[in-house]
């Protein structure tokens, strides 16, 4: 063979290259693109975290009917669809997406403890329930994805529902310290109710079971076609798939 | 598991991406080539100067399409007294001989009977009768074009040429199954080509290929060679540095496997024999004696039919994995779709390297495509056939290469 054969091989070989790095750049640039999008979702959502807290803070307890944001229960939501889906994409130990996910986690503690006084100011009624679930995706609890699915379910056909959701093995403090005061003990997936610490798997149905003895709750069945929540879905997390 | 997956799915598209830019590259250097190719190809032939040839048709209980195989010989557009056809039935126990038997009087046609042996040894019984300057074969399911033998022997008029491939397709293609491999035969038409263009030919098909007779003479007969003597014949000449070329218009029809049982037979039985030869001819990989052939384009298929298996698997387990995952969410919660859940947002939109890569493979084998339209001047672009091919193909091939693999490994023989 002539050594302007071997040459085609190399000139080859750095086309192909070429294309390769050319798609993985491109690919790197989107992803990048991806998690400059969640960071300013996360900002905007901060913004409007501390917005609400300001504005309950100056008008005091008369104005509860004005303390409702449609816009950030929506950012909420599609935040978290968007850091679960880098965390499937990225991987869990990625470390733009543990810090995206621990920016989340600390806005949802923030959204909990407003959304408490806010109770306890305004009295809504019927009083929402909260959910906070911890989940892990170390391989240790294989029923999360399943508890994942019956909340989301229960969470879209009863707006009364609010529902946080932690990975257990996260390392931030803030959730650290909620796993302490809430006394999270037992295998996951663990649920914890209106402070009440349920520990397993729960279906569909054993929740609805469990449910139901919170007042405002309505089974679906027993649903009319009009909700009777008074409540607005405003704070409401959409997806609790992380 | 995920990280090897990854690795070869990137290794597979790596040299799927180097082999399709390669081709191309080798294409675009030779256009020149395929445009006096095309002129000398077209040119009339003087009557005088034809070589004489013998086309050889070995026949084992062939009666649906032997009589067409035949009359398309006899018709062919070449001079009368310079061409002979061999029919051999190889112990056919159907209406075979029957058939051939109303061609006995055609002065051209000489017809021989013997005990069933395999293809390989009909035609090297009719080897030994040959007096003509070129010989060729036809497989009894496929029909020559009129104008077929005299593009092949122009080819003949370079004395440094030994043999040349014909360009197969595929005889009214109906069902799915033979609408893609009427794509699949127009790429082998091009990859012959660009083989030929780097003097790596290594299988000179059944359905016409044409060789001059001192390839014989020289390197013997036929030998059994896993019931790929095609294959065999054309490795053998590679060794001896025997010139084997391409033509692209020298058109050969064959009836294809309409059923998927009688596909994987067929191809289990090319691939085994493929991978059988090449135990056989080990010593030519990686040999720069012998070439492109050698360090490139043997290595390569002996690659890339592991690198389809693993792609095959990987897509088959991730699937099973998908299924899993929805089968565990309708067992959980019950079946649920709604319309509202379907949004765009190109934030969702998989942009991995691996689906950029795989669309600019797309892209390549699309471009092949439309060359080999271009090169063969096929007027039926067929859309559909290239749809079924694209999405298909890749789902039907691990069966074989799985079959033969196998086969071959365990040195389980093939029937035929």
């Amino acid at each position: 063979m002539l050594f302007s054969d071997f040459k085609k091989y190399f000139f080859v070989l750095f086309i192909t290259s070429i294309v390769f790095f050319g798609a993985f750049f491109l690919s790197n640039q989107l992803n990048l693109r991806r998690i400059s999008e969640v960071k300013n979702l996360g900002e905007s959502i901060t913004v409007n975290i501390l917005s609400l807290e300001t504005q309950f803070a100056l008008l005091g307890e008369a104005s509860c009917k004005d303390i409702d944001d449609p816009v950030l229960s929506g950012m909420l939501n599609e935040l978290a669809v968007k850091v679960s889906y880098l965390e499937g994409k990225r991987g869990f130990d990625d470390n733009e997406v543990l810090n995206l996910k621990k920016h989340y986690s600390l806005l949802q503690i923030r959204h909990y403890l407003l959304m408490k006084k806010l109770i306890t100011r305004c009295k809504p009624d019927p009083l929402p329930i909260f959910v906070i679930y911890f989940y892990s995706n170390k391989g240790d609890c294989p029923d999360c994805v399943r508890q994942g699915y019956v909340l989301t379910y229960l969470r879209e056909n009863h707006p009364v529902l609010k529902v946080y959701a932690f990975d257990y093995n996260i390392n931030l403090s803030a959730v650290e310290t909620l796993i302490s005061i809430l006394k999270i003990s037992g295998e996951l997936p663990i649920l914890v109710i209106n402070d009440k610490v349920f520990s397993g798997f729960k279906s569909i149905e054993d929740l609805t079971q469990i449910l139901s003895d919170f007042k405002g709750f309505v089974p679906v069945e027993t649903q009319e076609t009009e909700p009777t929540v008074t409540l607005k879905p405003t704070y409401i997390i959409e997806s609790v798939s992380l | 598991m995920t990280e090897v997956f990854n690795i070869v799915f990137h290794i597979a598209l790596f040299s799927a991406v180097y082999f399709q830019v390669f081709i191309l590259l080798i294409f675009f250097e030779n256009c020149q080539e395929i445009r006096k190719e095309k002129e000398f190809e077209s040119a009339e032939t003087d009557a005088l100067t034809c070589p004489s040839a013998t086309i050889i048709v070995p026949c084992y209980n062939e009666e649906k399409t032997i009589f067409k195989t035949i009359t398309s010989l006899i018709n062919l557009d070449y001079p009368k007294d310079k061409l002979k056809i061999f029919v051999v039935d190889d112990g056919s126990v159907d209406g075979t001989f029957n058939i051939i038997k109303r061609f006995e009087t055609n002065p051209a046609v000489k017809i021989f009977r013997k005990e069933n042996g395999g293809k390989w040894t009909a035609l090297n019984y009719a080897l030994g009768w040959v007096e003509t300057e070129l010989v060729g074969c036809l497989d009894a399911d496929s029909f020559v074009a009129p104008n077929a033998l005299k593009i092949v022997a122009a080819h003949f008029k370079n004395p440094e040429v030994m043999a040349v491939t014909p360009a197969i397709k595929i005889l009214n293609p109906r069902n799915i199954l033979e609408r893609i491999q009427n794509i699949e035969y127009r790429l082998s038409i091009f990859k012959r080509k660009i083989l030929s263009f780097l003097n790596a030919v290594y299988v000179t098909p059944g359905p016409f290929s044409v060789f001059r007779k001192q390839v014989f003479d020289k390197l013997g007969k036929y030998r059994e060679a896993h019931q790929t003597e095609d294959l065999e014949i054309a490795l053998r000449m590679n060794v001896n540095n025997y010139k084997i070329v391409s033509s692209t218009r020298a058109f050969v029809y064959t009836v294809a496997p309409n059923t998927f049982r009688g596909l994987v037979r067929q191809r289990t039985r090319w691939n085994y024999g493929f991978l059988k030869n090449m135990f056989d001819y080990y010593f030519m990989i990686f040999n720069k004696k012998h070439g492109h052939l050698g360090i490139f384009i043997l290595p390569f298929m002996l690659f890339s039919i592991f690198l389809a298996l693993g792609l095959f698997l990987i897509i088959i387990y991730n699937f099973i994995q998908y299924l899993m995952d929805y089968f565990i969410k309708i067992y959980t919660v019950g079946f649920e779709f709604s319309l509202l859940n379907l949004r765009f947002d190109w934030f969702f939109f998989n942009s991995d390297a691996l689906v950029f890569l795989g669309f600019v493979s797309l892209v390549l084998a699309l471009t092949s495509i439309i060359l080999v339209n271009k090169l063969i001047e096929e007027k039926i672009i067929a859309p559909f056939d290239t749809i079924y091919f694209i999405f298909f193909y890749g789902f039907l091939a691990p069966f074989w290469l799985a079959k033969s693999l196998y086969h071959a490994v365990f040195s389980k023989k093939i029937k035929w």
